[in-house]
C-alpha cells in the first residue's frame, strides 16, 4: 500500500495499463499451459482444449482489467446522475 | 498369370449376375460400379462380391462395368426452412421472455433493453401493467395474437365469400354473410376499416326501386326554422329541433309526426315568451332593492363625514399642544448650553489670570522659581522623546530582521530551480515575526511543518512536470465519467487523431483547458494555471490532481510570504 502512494497521479492510467498486460500474458501462458497438459493427457491431443482454456485465460484477464479500469473505484460515485429511462 | 486370369474372369460373372439382379440397385460404394477406379487403395469388401482386397496399382479395378443406366443424382440436401424458421423464432422468443424477466432484477440491463431492443419497453409496459407477472404479460400477447389470428381468418374468410358470391350469383349480398357480418360488427370493439359490404348492402337495396313495392309509403317532408330568441337556451333547443325535423324528413314522416312536430314547435314558443316575462319581473325586483340600498348608504355616508370632521378639530389641538412643549423644551437647553460656555470661558480666564499673576510673582522673586518649573517641564519633554525614539529604533530593528528573514524564507523556498526544504529559514521568520506582526505570525502558522521539511516545487519542475501531465491527460480526454477498459482503450488511439490547441483559446472542453493552462503557464502564472486546470472533471481531473495539489503547496508558500513582505512594507512606511 505504501508503494502505491508513490505513484504521481499523472501516471496512474498507465500503471493500471501496464498491470492489465501483465495479467493478460500471465493469465493467458497460464491457460494455454493448462490447456496444453489437459489436451495431452485426458483429450487425446485435440486442438479445442488448448484454445478453449486459452481462451478461459484471456476471459479471466479481461474481467480483471474490467475491474482494474472501473471508474467507480478510482473516481468515486458520480454524485448527480440523470435519471432518464 | 494364369490364376490371375480366372479370379478376374470369376469376378466379373459375379459382378454381372449382381447387376442383372438390380438394375437401380445403388451400391454402398458407388465409384466402384461406374468406369471409375479405386487406383491405389485396397477395397474394402462390398455387399455381394467377393473381391481379392490385393489389386495392382494402374490396373483398372476388376469391378468396374459400364452400363445404361445414368448416374444417380446427388442427393438434394433437403432443407428444413420451415423447421429451422420456427425453431429460431422460438429461440428468440424465449429469450426475449427470459430477457425481459432478468430486466425486472437487473434495473441496468432493463434500461438497455428498453432502450435498444424494439418492442421490449411496450412488452415491459404490459409486464407492469400486470402487476410484475411476466406470465400474465406473455399470456395476454398470446390471447391478443390469437384474436388477431382469428379475426384475420375470419375476415379473409368472409371476403373470399362474399367474392365468390359475387362471382356465383352477382349479388354482394348472400344468405349467410350478412348474419356474418353483424356478428363481426358486435364482436370487434377495436376501431377496424370495416368493409362496404355492411353498409353497401343496404344502399343497395334502397337505390333497386323496382324491387319495392310501388305506393307503400308517401315521403312527407317539412320544414322547421330555427327560432331568434334573447334567451340562447331557447334559440339552441330550436335549432336543434330544426337539425331533427330535417334528418326525420330524410327518413320520411307521416301525418301524425306533422302533428306533433307542430305541437311542439308551438310549445317552444310559448316557453320562449313566459321567459321572458320571468325576465322583466326579475329586473323590476332587483331595482326596487339597489333604491334602498342607495339610501342606506347615504345615511352612512353623512355619519362618517361627521364623524371625521370631530376627529381632524381634536388632531389639531393635539398638535398645537405638542408645538409649545417643543418650543419650550428647545428654549431650555438654550440656555443650559449658554450656561455651559460661559463656565468654561470662566476656567479659561482664571487659567490665564493664574498664569499672568505667576508670572509676576517669578518676575518678582527673580524668576528662580519660574527657572526651576521651566527645566521640570523640558526635562519631562525630553524623556519623553528618548522614550519615543528607542521605541522607533526597537520597531525599525524589527522590520529589519523580518525583512532580512522574509528575503532569506523566499530564496530558500522559490529561489532555487529544485525543490529545496526551507525549515529553518521558516523558524527563523517565526521567531522574528514578533507580535507587531500579527498576519505574519498568521501566514507562517498555516504552512505545515512536513512542507517545510520537504520544500516546495520550484516553477521550472511544475512547468516541466505539466508537459508530461498535458500529454497523459490528452490520452484520457475522451473517457467518459462511468468508462471502464474499452473506454480507456478507445480514448488512448482517438486521442491520438485529435487537434492539440493552443494559446488562449474559449470553451470548456478538455483541449481547451489544457491548452489554456499552457498558455498561463508559458507566463509563469501559476495562479491563474492552477485555477484553470481545476476546472477539469472525472478522468482527467484525477490525472492532473497531484500537479494541483503540488502547484497550490507552491503557491501557499508563495502568498505566505508576500503576506509578510507587505506587512513588513506596512511597517517601515509607518515608521518613516
Amino acid at each position: 500500500m505504501a508503494v502505491e502512494n508513490k505513484i504521481p497521479s499523472e501516471e496512474i492510467v498507465n500503471d493500471k495499463f501496464d498491470q492489465a498486460t501483465a495479467n493478460l500474458l500471465v493469465k493467458t501462458g497460464l491457460g494455454l499451459s493448462i490447456g496444453i497438459v489437459a489436451s495431452a493427457l485426458l483429450f487425446k491431443r485435440r486442438m479445442w482444449p488448448v484454445t478453449f482454456f486459452t481462451g478461459a485465460g484471456v476471459g479471466a484477464s479481461y474481467a480483471d482489467a474490467q475491474r482494474i479500469f472501473d471508474s467507480v473505484s478510482a473516481l468515486g460515485r458520480p454524485a448527480a446522475s440523470n435519471n432518464s429511462a | 498369370m494364369l490364376r490371375a486370369s480366372a479370379l478376374t474372369t470369376k469376378t466379373l460373372a459375379v459382378a454381372a449376375a449382381t447387376r442383372t439382379a438390380s438394375m437401380r440397385y445403388v451400391s454402398r460404394m458407388p465409384a466402384k460400379g461406374y468406369a471409375t477406379t479405386t487406383a491405389g487403395s485396397k477395397p474394402p469388401a462390398s455387399v455381394g462380391s467377393s473381391v481379392p482386397p490385393a489389386v495392382k496399382e494402374g490396373i483398372r479395378d476388376p469391378n468396374t462395368s459400364f452400363t445404361a443406366s445414368p448416374k444417380p443424382a446427388a442427393k438434394k440436401k433437403k432443407s428444413h426452412k420451415i423447421r429451422n424458421t420456427t425453431l429460431l423464432a422460438l429461440v428468440a422468443g424465449t429469450g426475449f421472455v427470459a430477457a425481459a424477466a432478468y430486466a425486472q432484477e437487473d434495473q441496468d440491463f432493463g434500461r438497455n433493453f428498453e432502450q435498444y431492443v424494439p418492442g421490449a419497453k411496450s412488452f415491459m409496459d404490459l409486464i407492469r401493467y400486470h402487476d410484475d407477472s411476466v406470465a400474465m404479460a406473455a399470456s395476454d400477447v398470446a390471447f391478443q395474437a390469437y384474436d388477431d389470428i382469428v379475426y384475420t381468418g375470419r375476415f379473409i374468410y368472409t371476403q373470399l365469400y362474399n367474392l365468390l358470391n359475387m362471382l356465383q350469383h352477382n349479388t354482394w349480398q348472400g344468405s349467410d354473410s350478412s348474419g356474418d357480418t353483424t356478428k363481426l360488427a358486435t364482436k370487434k370493439p377495436k376501431p377496424v376499416p370495416v368493409a362496404a359490404t355492411p353498409t353497401g348492402g343496404q344502399t343497395a337495396n334502397e337505390a333497386n326501386p323496382i324491387a319495392i313495392v310501388p305506393m307503400g309509403n308517401i315521403q312527407v317532408a317539412v320544414e322547421i326554422p330555427p327560432m331568434h330568441s334573447e334567451n340562447k337556451a331557447v334559440a339552441a333547443l330550436s335549432k336543434a329541433l330544426s337539425t331533427v325535423v330535417s334528418a326525420l324528413n330524410k327518413k320520411g314522416l307521416s301525418s301524425e309526426n306533422v302533428q306533433e312536430l307542430a305541437a311542439l314547435s308551438d310549445a317552444l314558443v310559448a316557453l320562449d315568451k313566459s321567459l321572458g316575462h320571468i325576465k322583466d319581473e326579475e329586473r323590476q325586483a332587483i331595482e326596487a332593492a339597489l333604491a334602498v340600498e342607495r339610501s342606506v348608504f347615504e345615511a352612512s355616508l353623512a355619519e362618517f363625514q361627521e364623524l371625521a370632521h370631530a376627529a381632524l378639530v381634536t388632531r389639531e389641538a393635539q398638535l398645537l399642544e405638542d408645538r409649545d412643549k417643543q418650543l419650550g423644551a428647545a428654549a431650555a437647553a438654550m440656555d443650559e448650553r449658554v450656561a455651559k460656555e460661559l463656565s468654561s470661558q470662566r476656567d479659561l480666564l482664571e487659567r490665564r489670570f493664574n498664569r499672568y499673576v505667576r508670572a509676576r510673582v517669578d518676575e518678582e522673586r527673580g524668576g528662580r522659581l519660574a527657572h526651576l518649573d521651566r527645566v521640570e517641564a523640558q526635562l519631562r519633554q525630553l524623556n519623553q522623546m528618548a522614550q519615543e525614539s528607542g521605541d522607533l529604533i526597537r520597531r525599525s530593528r524589527a522590520v529589519s530582521t523580518l525583512g532580512v528573514a522574509i528575503s532569506a524564507l523566499k530564496s530558500a523556498a522559490m529561489g532555487s530551480r529544485v525543490q529545496t526544504p526551507f525549515a529553518s529559514e521558516l523558524s527563523a521568520l517565526a521567531s522574528a515575526a514578533t507580535t507587531d506582526f500579527p498576519a505574519t505570525r498568521a501566514a507562517i502558522a498555516a504552512i505545515p511543518l512536513a512542507m517545510a521539511e520537504h520544500g516546495v516545487p520550484s516553477q521550472v519542475e511544475l512547468e516541466d512536470r505539466f508537459d508530461t501531465v498535458r500529454k497523459e491527460i490528452r490520452s484520457v480526454s475522451l473517457v467518459p465519467e462511468n468508462g471502464n477498459l474499452g473506454s480507456q482503450v478507445l480514448s488512448a488511439t482517438l486521442s491520438k487523431v485529435m487537434f492539440e490547441k493552443e494559446g488562449l483559446v474559449e470553451g470548456e472542453d478538455v483541449e481547451a483547458v489544457l491548452s489554456r493552462t499552457g498558455f498561463y503557464l508559458r507566463q509563469h502564472n501559476l495562479d491563474r494555471a492552477a485555477r484553470e486546470l481545476n476546472q477539469l472533471s472525472g478522468w482527467p481531473k484525477k490525472l492532473a490532481e497531484d500537479w494541483i495539489s503540488a502547484a497550490r503547496r507552491r503557491l501557499e508558500v508563495e502568498q505566505a510570504i508576500s503576506v509578510a513582505e507587505s506587512e513588513e512594507m506596512l511597517a517601515k512606511l509607518s515608521i518613516i
